[in-house]
């Protein structure tokens, strides 16, 4: 993150997150791209990992 | 005690006799050459309700017990009804391969069903009737089709012409199958309905690949917990970034060449699509095909009926169908048998567990000839339950938190120091 100073200039600004809100983030993160691969109904991304749903034991495809 | 109170009506509930005090009794009133006694005339007054309400002396416990007599009696024959006029016939299942080299939604299966008579002996002409269920459903985890758990699969009776009704299946889901079955010489002389049951497991790949993937995402949780855990700022960004990075590599590492599959979900509903009937007509014969409703939908059993008349429109006895339902898609059957119509006609109830076109092929054959019809038939997909998919996802997340903790708990362990 940054901070502009004026048109011509900008200076760095370092942002610390804790513990609790960067596992916070990764596992939302984990859960969208999860998501996303296997269970969305959007049609084309849920055709193209068909086959990958199917050949995980606990993920259910119809 | 609680199930002696059933056979008292509710007014003779203060007079309840135990069981074996009601035998007892009732033991007492049968004469010694087991011929039952004469209440009435024995003793008029037990019947007589004006004694009763008189206050007469009443020997209240044997009456209370000839209710329970009476009522026991009629449950008795009641539910002894069904065994007169049944068979004693047994029905065998087999498969090929054994149910444990089968794999869910991927082996055809052969499955045989034999009629035999009581001496065992195959009985040609026999009259079936079978009744096939898909596993229940489990709480915790889902199968590939969670809208096929706990369904009916496929329901036919008729008569064998050889005493064996064969077909070939996929079976969709892993778990355990119950088909009911019973037979006799017709319809009206049924044996006992029998459960038989196949249990099958999942496929070994599924099994290997979802400990890979469990694996991966625990790896991935350590590693994040180990960067978080060093107090890494700034880092979330590398660990969105792997994250991305991981997923879709997996997701292409198990993308096969043709999995790019046209896999439709149509906007429809199934069940209030009309029934249709197609027809063809070959060698002076016509071949029906009718289907209600006129698709299939993952979960929903549909009634098929074929049927052959001749020229005069009268049914062609002792005509064997070929039936085959073809996933277009997969480009192979997921069901074919023969059925045998001894007047004319065969009716099979099956769910179509995929959702993809299928054609339903028909070849009927008999003295006059063949005739063969095609019809292609939609089948609808649904997405699985939203439960199913957000439970599935929560126990994803929670691995890869477990892998986070390890990742902690490896970043606090002390390190050996290089002396």
């Amino acid at each position: 993150m940054f901070e502009i100073l004026n048109e011509f200039s900008h200076r760095t600004i370092g942002v610390s997150l804790n513990a609790v809100v960067q596992v916070a983030i990764v596992l939302f993160v984990v859960g969208a791209a999860i998501w996303t691969v296997l269970f969305t109904s959007y049609a084309p991304v849920h055709d193209f990992f068909h086959e990958l749903r199917h050949s995980l034991y606990v993920v259910p495809c119809h | 005690m609680k199930n002696s109170k059933l056979f008292y009506p509710p007014s003779q509930k203060t007079m309840g006799l135990p069981v074996d005090e009601c035998e007892k009794l009732l033991r007492r009133d049968v004469r010694p050459h087991g011929q039952a006694r004469n209440f009435r005339t024995d003793n008029p007054q037990r019947f007589d309700s004006r004694s009763e309400s008189a206050g007469g002396k009443f020997r209240k416990g044997p009456r209370a017990c000839l209710w329970g007599f009476h009522f026991v009696l009629i449950l008795s024959l009641l539910f002894s009804v069904p065994a007169f006029g049944t068979s004693n016939y047994t029905v065998d299942l087999t498969t090929d391969p054994v149910a444990s080299n089968i794999g869910p939604d991927r082996d055809t299966v052969h499955v045989t069903l034999t009629a035999k008579d009581g001496q065992g002996n195959i009985v040609p002409g026999a009259y079936i009737k079978i009744h096939m269920y898909a596993p229940l459903r489990n709480a915790f985890i889902s199968t590939d089709f969670p809208w096929v758990e706990n369904t009916h699969l496929m329901e036919y009776e008729g008569y064998l012409s050889n005493g064996v009704l064969a077909f070939d299946y996929i079976f969709p889901i892993r778990g355990q199958y119950r088909i009911d079955v019973q037979a006799g010489a017709d319809a009206a002389s049924l044996s006992e309905k029998k459960s038989l049951h196949l249990s099958l497991n999942e496929n070994k790949v599924e099994v290997r690949n979802i400990w890979i993937f469990i694996s991966i995402l625990l790896g991935f949780g350590i590693l994040a917990g180990f960067i978080i855990s060093r107090g890494a700022k700034g880092r979330v960004r590398e660990a969105v970034i792997a994250t991305l990075a991981i997923f879709l590599t997996l997701g292409f590492t198990y993308f096969p060449s043709n999995a790019y599959a046209q896999h439709e979900h149509q906007a429809m509903n199934a069940s209030n699509v009309p029934s249709f009937e197609e027809q063809a007509s070959a060698n002076g014969m016509t071949l029906s095909f009718a289907m209600n409703p006129g698709a299939g939908k993952v979960g929903m059993i549909n009634d098929l009926t074929f049927s052959v008349k001749d020229a005069a429109g009268q049914p062609v006895p002792n005509t064997v169908f070929e039936v085959a339902f073809w996933h277009i898609e997969d480009d192979k059957p997921i069901f074919s048998t023969q059925l045998f119509g001894k007047q004319g006609s065969a009716n099979l109830d099956f769910q179509f567990f995929d959702g993809a076109e299928h054609e339903v092929r028909v070849t009927a054959s008999n003295a006059a000839g063949k005739v063969q019809l095609t019809r292609t038939v939609e089948v609808e997909a649904i997405h699985p339950p939203m439960p199913v998919k957000v439970k599935t996802l929560l126990y994803f997340i929670f691995i890869a938190f477990i892998g986070i903790l390890i990742g902690f708990r490896l970043q606090a362990a002390p390190r050996l120091k290089m002396s």
